[in-house]
């Protein structure tokens, strides 16, 4: 079973993506911010972040920075994709920049949000 | 053995005389007598010993004995030791066969206390030797005997110790000489007869003998041996008395005794058993009475394989499937063989081997089968066997079984037997019950014999009491039975009882007072004596007969009134066409009285231009002929018009006759004329009146869609206040009016049967979801909620015209929204009501809970151009045309509309409509109109349009909205001038119209594909609403997209955006459209989430997005108190997101714009907007929960 993990500040979203992904056979964990990341994934390995970019203590663009820069070459290159209610200002060129692979608009569709993530992990759940 | 003679010490005196006396006295004995001197020599010896050895005396006196005989001691210094009472054996030597042996006794004699001599007196006793020898040998010889004997025997003594036992014994009871030494008497009698048998030893001790001997042994394995003998005893002083016991064994004998009363047993088991399972059960206890049976098994061949009815196994078996592998094994080979079987365990091996069964574990010892046999046919097997011994059944037993067998066949048959007679029995009495007839029998006293339960039903119904055996039926007291009815029916019985049958109708009246008729047969009962002792009746109900016999008569009646009465002419002739009847009411219309025509041929005065033989031939061919024309000449010489009917008239299969009625019809064929005049003027001007309304329509419409655009145009240019307020008036109107001329378009349509169903796959989900959008805003604009439920039972897929389907939908909907005044919910739900072969039918309701309909009201609904309130004032807009066009699509869609209603409660529209199941082919052509995808191309210049259209306003609104938008624009009116630009010069688009003078849009789009120019532009066409349906028509035509007409600016730039990728230059038009798009909770987000997670999903989503966001609040509150804006922003920032993921549309907004404030840092009104956010918060929460809850 294909590991994520949701960084999402509000527990409404936290559990929507963990209700719906794990409808869809994947296993699912979630932190509030970017410093939970971090330490999460010092102790286990995901196959794939979806990472709000608005959160306390670290944002969702610094935590993808150290994500980048770590040495371990499996942790470092784990995709990430974005959610963002800030859409708008930044075009997919843009987040690619920050080392984000994808990125899901809110108000979050439903449709995208699993078409996403299985166009990274696959199908074959 | 004693001596003859005491040996004795005798003084003798040796003065010779004594001696003298001695020898003399043995001279003449028999006894062979000699005496020595203590030298040993022989010194006397007697006559008889002289002869006995054959010598004289000379040869013996003198001798030493010793040389004579040869004793049984060593030398001769014993004879004088003194011991007086000895006796020596002595042989003679070198005698000759046979050895003489003599056994000496001796006198010792003395003088002066001097032993001086011996005389020794013998006794030949060599005979005894070899008797005692031959003794011997015989003892050897019988022990032989008893051994090879199969008589029991043993020797036993009183302490129970076995001393001896023949091989016989032995193996009689299984024990081998070393069990013997443990064995005691007690471990050999059976325990039932040990006492018995003690008593009877020791009354042997005392002298009693009995006549036999009687006893049961156990053998080694328990099993019982029968004996009887003799026995006797030695009494030992001081030792145990000990018994002989020769025994003979007499069980075999035993058990046919015990066999014989078994044998009645079994035969009365079988009488008194009351099914096949006991039966067997018993037959089992009886059998182990006499035989030592453990394993007991019953197979029955029911349909070729062998089945085991009864089996009972009382050994341990190791192993059940072998066992029961080997019991059908061996029952299978018994019923093959067709012969009873007995077998032991090296047989039972040899039959496996030769069947290929490998037997695994242990086999029985002996198995013994034999036949059930039932009607001479071989139906099971009963079978028995033994673990233990071989010895546990023989041939006898096999016998028994067989007979227990036989009895399992008579039991069987006799079973068999009681059904059969039960079955006839219950058929008696069924036919006593079953048929419809009363049955019932009575003696001398009119007391009740039998009577069955139609008679007991009846009797209850006619006179209110149950009729029972032994009650006399002149008796019976009951208001209906009255007494000259008893006195009529006794009466009648008297009479049979006289040996008359009698047989009459009687009617009588129930107790409700209805007539009963009944059909009674009374028959005697003869006894073979001829006496008669009771009588049968039997009745049958016969009033529906009777009342049809009634019935008859009086419609005969009836009929002759009608046919005297008669207006129309009816009329009988044979088959040569002579008039047999014919009613009076001729003489009214012919002027002949109905008698005189009588017999005269009816071809005489009725003429038909059909009534020749083509007019006989249908006749015979289908019986009748209706409503033909005919003629018939009057009295007075005036032709009278007719409509006849005549048929056959058929008696049985026999044709009879030809009967017919004429209608004068002089007069109604004057007034159908003048009906076809008038109806002719009114079909011609209605055609009038249609053609006029759908030219009119589509006249009006051409200027209203140059309104429409320029009203677009003119909202695009700078206005003030006011002159906006006009121009969103105009504008308003402008799209009523479109509304109205598309209704009565519609409607003119489908009148004229123009209206076809363009049927493809549609997702009907998905159309409600359409329908939601297209009007979940109108709806909350009038203060009212739209719901949609869609049943689970909704195919993917169905044959469908979607747009036809949403029209109807639109109206219902629509009107719900405009009557539902503002308040409640519209409930919009489709579900399938039947699903049939190849098609669906769906029922879709709309339900709102405004104004309602009265009653009264409910009937004109559907009809065309009315609407309820056109008394009062009209508040509702609306041409009233809608819901006659949803009658009508509704009916084109083969099904119905009604409407269910309650005033001031709201109303239910509801419609039934059918849709074809999807079949694979409708599923390709789908697709292939999916394929027309759009590819956008990219440029950088000014879109170049094309724009085709013959008028002149469409050409002006289209190309002023375009260059409006940044693009350059090419006007031409005509198909030919279009085709002549393009070869000219390239553009980027092209907008057809698609109804043009001469050339239309579509022949111009096919000619223009001639060209076969590279790089041809995308073409769009523009087409009329009326053409909607032909969308996909223009598709496959060659068309690239469709753009509806009127033309509104943002739909054409849209378009233009659709297809090139460009930025437009912003039209201002949204001024004209309503505010408030946004929705409490739109159901479609939350649909779509369903198949996520279904209703368990929402709920849980909203509820906690509920108790999260009511905690952000509460904390931008406190957040507010110190000027934190910051985090207000953050937490507003979340519930825009969320919000709007989950379709609370007027919350998301809302926070969205005051988040954007406070980004701008702008923190005036942050108290009041938070009110704001909380308020529309509040909405959200009184909302959700109705949606969850429905």
């Amino acid at each position: 079973m294909k590991k994520i993990l949701v960084a999402e500040d509000s527990s409404v979203i936290q559990n929507l993506t963990k209700r719906i992904l794990g409808n869809q056979n994947y296993e699912i964990e979630a932190v509030k911010n970017g410093q939970q990341v971090i330490k999460k994934m010092e102790t286990k390995d995901f196959d794939l972040i979806l990472m709000d970019i608005n959160m306390p203590i670290m944002d969702g663009i610094e935590c993808t920075k150290q994500i980048r820069s770590m040495p371990d070459n499996v942790k470092s290159q784990i995709p990430i994709i974005a959610i963002t209610g800030n859409a708008k200002n930044y075009s997919l060129g843009d987040f690619n920049k920050m080392g984000i692979n994808d990125f899901l608009p809110k108000p979050l569709n439903f449709d995208s949000l699993v078409e996403t993530v299985k166009k990274y992990l696959g199908d074959d759940n | 053995m004693s001596s003859a003679l005491p040996n004795k010490e005798i003084v003798l005196e040796p003065s010779g005389l004594t001696e003298q006396i001695l020898h003399y006295s043995f001279q003449n004995s028999h006894l062979l007598v000699l005496s020595i001197n203590t030298d040993g020599e022989i010194t006397f010896c007697n006559r008889g010993l002289l002869k006995s050895l054959n010598k004289s005396p000379v040869q013996l006196l003198g001798k030493s004995v010793f040389d004579i005989f040869e004793f049984d001691i060593d030398d001769g210094d014993g004879f004088f030791t003194g011991d007086s009472s000895r006796s020596y054996e002595a042989r003679v030597i070198r005698q000759s066969w046979p050895a003489l042996l003599i056994r000496f006794d001796t006198i010792l004699q003395k003088s002066s206390g001097e032993y001086y001599g011996l005389t020794l007196v013998g006794e030949n006793i060599t005979e005894k030797v070899s008797v005692a020898k031959a003794l011997e040998k015989s003892n050897a010889q019988l022990k032989e005997i008893f051994d090879n004997s199969n008589d029991l025997i043993q020797v036993f003594n009183s302490v129970g110790v076995l001393t001896f036992v023949n091989e016989a014994w032995k193996t009689r009871l299984g024990y081998n000489d070393r069990d013997l030494k443990k064995l005691r008497l007690k471990d050999i009698i059976d325990p039932d007869v040990l006492k018995q048998t003690g008593k009877k030893l020791r009354e042997l001790e005392r002298g009693i003998l009995p006549e036999r001997f009687e006893t049961v042994l156990l053998s080694k394995y328990g099993k019982k041996i029968y004996v009887t003998g003799t026995v006797n005893c030695t009494l030992r002083p001081n030792a145990p008395t000990e018994f002989r016991a020769v025994f003979f064994d007499i069980s075999e004998r035993i058990r046919a005794e015990r066999a014989q009363s078994l044998y009645y047993k079994i035969a009365n088991l079988t009488i008194r058993s009351s099914n096949l399972e006991s039966l067997y059960r018993n037959l089992l206890n009886v059998l182990q009475e006499v035989l030592d049976v453990k394993n007991f098994t019953v197979a029955l061949k029911t349909d070729d394989t062998l089945e085991f009815p009864f089996k009972i196994r009382e050994d341990s078996i190791e192993d059940p499937s072998s066992d029961d592998l080997i019991n059908s094994l061996l029952a299978e080979y018994t019923f093959e063989r067709d012969k009873p079987l007995i077998v032991y365990d090296d047989g039972i091996r040899k039959i496996a081997e030769t069947r290929k069964i490998e037997l695994l574990g242990s086999v029985p010892k002996i198995w013994m089968g034999v036949l059930i046999q039932f009607e001479k046919t071989v139906i099971g097997v009963i079978s028995i066997h033994s673990n233990d011994e071989q010895q546990s059944f023989n041939f006898k037993d096999l016998e028994l079984l067989d007979f227990i067998s036989s009895q399992v066949s008579l039991a069987i048959e006799r079973k068999w037997n009681e059904a059969k007679i039960n079955s006839q029995g219950a058929r008696i009495k069924a036919i006593f019950e079953s048929s419809s007839h009363q049955i019932w029998s009575l003696n001398k006293n009119l007391e009740f014999t039998s009577l069955n339960q139609n008679y007991s039903d009846a009797i209850n119904q006619y006179y209110g009491l149950e009729p029972s055996l032994g009650m006399r039926l002149d008796k019976v007291k009951s208001k209906a039975f009255k007494s000259d009815a008893k006195t009529n029916w006794v009466s009648k019985f008297n009479r049979v009882f006289n040996g008359e049958t009698i047989n009459f109708q009687n009617s009588l009246k129930d107790l409700q007072g209805f007539k009963i008729w009944r059909d009674v047969f009374i028959s005697p009962i003869f006894l073979p004596d001829g006496s008669i002792e009771e009588i049968s009746v039997i009745a049958n109900d016969i009033t529906e007969k009777k009342q049809s016999e009634v019935a008859l008569q009086e419609s005969e009646e009836k009929f002759r009134n009608i046919f005297e009465s008669f207006q129309d002419i009816y009329f009988r002739c044979d088959l040569k066409g002579q008039i047999v009847m014919v009613s009076p009411s001729v003489e009214e219309v012919l002027g002949q009285p109905a008698d005189s025509l009588l017999g005269k041929p009816i071809t005489d005065f009725f003429k038909s231009e059909a009534y020749d033989h083509n007019l006989l031939r249908r006749l015979y061919k289908d019986e009748k002929i209706s409503n033909f024309d005919a003629t018939a000449i009057s009295a007075s010489g005036e032709e009278i018009q007719f409509l006849c009917n005549i048929r056959l008239v058929n008696q049985g299969k026999k044709t009879i006759g030809i009967e017919g009625v004429a209608r004068d019809i002089t007069q109604l064929m004057d007034t159908n004329n003048e009906l076809i005049v008038a109806k002719e003027l009114a079909e011609r001007s209605l055609k009038i009146k249609e053609r006029f309304l759908a030219n009119m329509s589509h006249e009006i419409r051409t200027p209203m869609n140059g309104i429409i655009g320029m009203i677009d145009l003119v909202a695009s240019t700078k206005l003030n206040k006011e002159q906006l307020e006009y121009i969103k008036t105009i504008k308003k109107s402008s799209e009523t009016l479109l509304n109205i001329l598309n209704d009565i378009l519609d409607l003119s349509k489908i009148e004229a049967g123009k209206m076809e169903l363009r049927k493809e796959p549609v997702n009907l989900a998905k159309s409600i979801e359409k329908l939601y959008d297209l009007y979940s805003q109108e709806a909350h604009r009038n203060n009212a909620n739209l719901y949609y439920h869609i049943d689970e039972n909704i195919p993917e897929l169905a044959m469908l015209d979607e747009t036809r389907l949403l029209q109807v939908l639109s109206n219902l909907t629509s009107n719900a929204i405009k009557f539902s005044d503002g308040k409640g919910h519209i409930n919009i739900s489709v579900r399938l009501k039947e699903r049939k072969r190849n098609k669906f039918i769906f029922r879709a309701a709309i339900k709102d809970a405004g104004i309602g309909i009265a009653k009264e009201n409910l009937q004109r609904l559907f009809n065309t151009f009315s609407q309820i309130d056109n008394s009062q004032k009209k508040t509702y807009a609306g041409t009233g045309l809608g819901l006659a066009i949803s009658k009508e699509l509704v009916k084109s869609m083969n099904g119905d509309i009604g409407v269910v209603s309650t005033p001031g409660f709201g109303s239910t529209f509801w419609f039934t409509f059918e849709g074809g199941v999807v079949k694979e082919a409708d599923l390709k052509a789908e697709i292939n109109a999916e394929e027309v995808a759009i590819t956008k191309h990219f440029i950088d210049h000014k879109p170049k349009i094309l724009l085709v259209d013959d008028n002149l306003v469409n050409r002006k609104v289209a190309s002023q909205i375009l260059i409006k938008a940044g693009c350059t624009v090419d006007l031409v009116d005509s198909g030919m001038k279009a085709i002549n630009k393009i070869k000219d010069k390239k553009y980027d688009l092209i907008f057809m119209d698609i109804q043009m003078p001469g050339m239309d849009g579509i022949e111009t789009t096919a000619r223009i594909r001639a060209l076969g120019t590279t790089e041809l532009p995308p073409i769009v066409a523009m087409t009329a609403y009326s053409m909607e349906e032909d969308r996909s028509r223009f598709l496959k035509q060659g068309l690239d997209d469709y753009l509806a007409k009127p033309i509104k600016a943002i739909s054409l730039i849209e378009k233009v955006k659709d297809w090139i990728s460009f930025e437009a230059k912003s039209v201002q038009t949204e001024i004209l459209d309503e505010q408030s798009k946004d929705l409490i909770i739109n159901q479609n987000t939350l649909n779509q989430l369903f198949k996520y997670g279904g209703e368990d999903l929402i709920r849980s989503v909203l509820e906690e997005f509920d108790e999260e966001t009511n905690g952000f609040i509460k904390e931008c509150k406190e957040m507010f108190k110190n000027n934190d804006f910051e985090g207000i922003r953050s937490h507003l920032h979340t519930i825009k997101g969320n919000a709007g993921t989950f379709g609370i549309e007027r919350l998301s907004k809302c926070a969205e714009q005051v988040e954007k404030k406070l980004k701008e840092k702008n923190y005036i009104h942050v108290k009041k907007d938070l009110r704001k956010v909380e308020r529309f918060f509040g909405e959200f929460q009184k909302n959700y929960k109705s949606i969850i809850n429905s």
